[in-house]
């Protein structure tokens, strides 16, 4: 035990330094984040089925998300024996607190579903490789694949992703379908997915915005490029949202919800585009997005808010005009983007590690 | 020429890490670009392929101004850069087949090319292993084989054999020396002064962000020009160790 005190010790100064290095408003962001997801995980688990599949899959999610948590190549290098190595990972996983709330999710899941967590840990290979998930779409550009690759791989989305299934759990078991639901979704989507939008190059790192910089590619073919993605992982939860709508609540709010998806979208891509080459930061896997100007933040918000919910509210004439001003918005922004981004290469460049 | 570089400068803030150097690389040659840590060779490189603006100073590639029309060089050139600068989250025959079609090559071409460089760079069995996932030398040899799918007239390589090892860094030489002789320019940096020598003819020495020596190889030993202009730590007594 003695010998591994440093080793033990340098992991909780990590997880310490980590958390203390963040701004107050990135640690609140985080915090609510974490609150969100706790709230929505207890909702879904509302409508799981009382049976122990749930429970595996729970425990077999957590041990899998918590050791992807760890410090990157850090502990595998000392020659530890099967108990040391067991008390690394443990210690890894108890001082963080994201580790908590997933386990605290797993237990309202199933009473046992953190202990075989805890035994997945140190028994399932795969589980213990980490960090891998789906291999994603494979018939699609490289880029875009890549693209949602990284971003299936963030907690935001991971969430936007659940809040689009709840709703379709809600859409299909709810005997009065609110229409004021059918409305807010959208908005709710773009707003959770919004670091993505905000912060396009984050999750390729320095080494590959190098790439798209190698890559015979202007300004604006990157900036299109990044959007097209953002449209796909955006497009995707809010058409299955439409869908919903059109079922249970008919083809004029269906086609009420599609205009105001789409402005928020366009709204999104263009606003966008321009924060991403203002003041890129880094995003990781398996970790909330923080790092991002809180101004941005709120502009997202009282945007993606007030178009979208003025293009549902409206007459139809308003929900086009406003449809049309959101497109010009984008295509203005996105080609200012463009060109901002040639000039600009280096300062975003020395924002990625 | 295929490269030239006029009064290259970079400065970051107050420290100039590349101070008025000057290039010329025809075409069908292989030029050795040596110099110490921090000397400047990856910065140089770094401008020469349009990853960093000059601070001061022209580059010209293929015969195109680079600060005039970067997407057409960017068409021309072949780039192992420093970083290697990969997508994590594709395989190694994604990366491969990405670029293909933005230099203007068809999905069956791509396909084609992406494969024999897999099979030539011993990449084969690890095809479908993401990048991120993959071990430095595999990532190193693809990013190799992404400078190389397009068929570029220049080429730029920094550090190309560090990490790889032996069978394919024969490989590696052979594709280049292939690849010169049929009339594109290699822009190579290293620190392995004996495998340079072997496969570069000409050469320049870089310290402190200027060209200290450039010249042919086969005219004096690389060894012995280099260390004339670069000076080595002064020795250390380590009873210690051993």
């Amino acid at each position: 035990m003695a010998r591994l005190g440093p080793l033990l010790g340098g992991l909780v100064k990590i997880r310490w330094r980590t958390l203390t290095g963040r701004s107050s408003a990135e640690i609140t962001g985080e915090v609510l984040l974490l609150l969100a997801a706790a709230l929505l995980a207890e909702r879904v688990v509302a409508y799981l089925p009382q049976l122990p599949l749930p429970g595996v899959v729970a425990g077999l999610a957590v041990a899998w998300l918590a050791l992807s948590w760890g410090p990157e190549g850090a502990p595998g290098q000392f020659p530890l024996k099967r108990g040391d190595r067991m008390l690394v990972r443990l210690t890894e996983v108890a001082v963080n607190p994201l580790s908590w709330v997933l386990f605290y999710v797993s237990a309202r899941v199933s009473p046992w579903a953190p202990l075989l967590a805890v035994l997945a840990m140190f028994e399932w290979p795969v589980v213990k490789r980490g960090k891998r998930l789906s291999a994603g779409p494979s018939r699609c550009p490289a880029l875009l694949r890549k693209d949602v690759r990284a971003a299936v791989r963030l907690f935001d989305t991971m969430i936007a992703g659940g809040i689009a299934l709840m709703f379709v759990a809600y859409a299909v078991r709810a005997r009065n379908m609110a229409v004021e639901a059918a409305w807010i979704v959208p908005v709710v989507l773009a707003i959770s997915n919004s670091n993505l939008a905000l912060n396009a190059f984050g999750t390729d790192q320095g080494t590959g915005f190098d790439r798209y910089l190698l890559l015979p590619m202007t300004g604006a073919d990157i900036v299109r490029s990044k959007t097209t993605s953002l449209l796909v992982l955006l497009g995707a939860p809010m058409g299955l949202v439409s869908l919903a709508v059109f079922w249970r609540l008919g083809w004029a709010m269906g086609a009420s919800v599609v205009v105001e998806s789409v402005t928020v979208l366009l709204l999104l891509a263009g606003w966008g585009a321009w924060t991403s080459v203002r003041a890129p930061y880094p995003m990781r896997a398996y970790r909330f997005s923080d790092g991002g100007s809180v101004l941005a933040g709120l502009v997202t918000f009282a945007l993606c808010l007030l178009a979208g919910l003025a293009a549902a509210r409206g007459e139809w004439w308003v929900r086009f005009a406003i449809l049309g001003g959101a497109g010009l918005f984008a295509r203005q922004l996105m080609a200012a983007a463009g060109r901002r981004l040639e000039h600009r290469r280096e300062l975003i460049r020395a924002r990625l590690p | 020429m295929s490269i030239r570089a006029q009064g290259l400068v970079k400065q970051f803030g107050a420290f100039t890490a590349v101070d008025g150097v000057d290039l010329a690389v025809a075409a069908g040659e292989i030029h050795g670009f040596l110099g110490p840590n921090g000397a400047g060779k990856s910065t140089t490189v770094k401008m020469l392929t349009g990853l960093l603006i000059p601070t001061a100073g022209t580059v010209e590639i293929n015969g195109i101004s680079l600060a005039a029309d970067p997407v057409a060089v960017k068409r021309s050139i072949g780039v192992l850069p420093e970083d290697l600068a990969l997508f994590d989250a594709l395989t190694l025959w994604e990366h491969l087949t990405l670029a293909g079609p933005l230099y203007g090559l068809t999905a069956a071409e791509t396909a084609e090319r992406a494969g024999q460089l897999l099979r030539y760079l011993d990449l084969d069995q690890e095809r479908h292993t993401e990048a991120g996932q993959a071990s430095f030398g595999m990532r190193k040899k693809t990013a190799f084989g992404m400078a190389l799918l397009h068929n570029p007239k220049t080429l730029f390589l920094d550090e190309p054999f560090e990490g790889i090892d032996p069978s394919s860094a024969e490989n590696m030489r052979e594709l280049l020396v292939n690849l010169a002789a049929k009339g594109a320019a290699v822009f190579i940096t290293s620190h392995l002064l004996d495998v340079v020598e072997k496969l570069v003819g000409t050469y320049s020495i870089l310290s402190g962000g200027k060209v200290v020596a450039s010249g042919r190889t086969g005219e004096r030993p690389l060894k012995e020009v280099y260390f004339a202009h670069i000076a080595r730590p002064a020795g250390e007594d380590f009873t210690w160790l051993g």
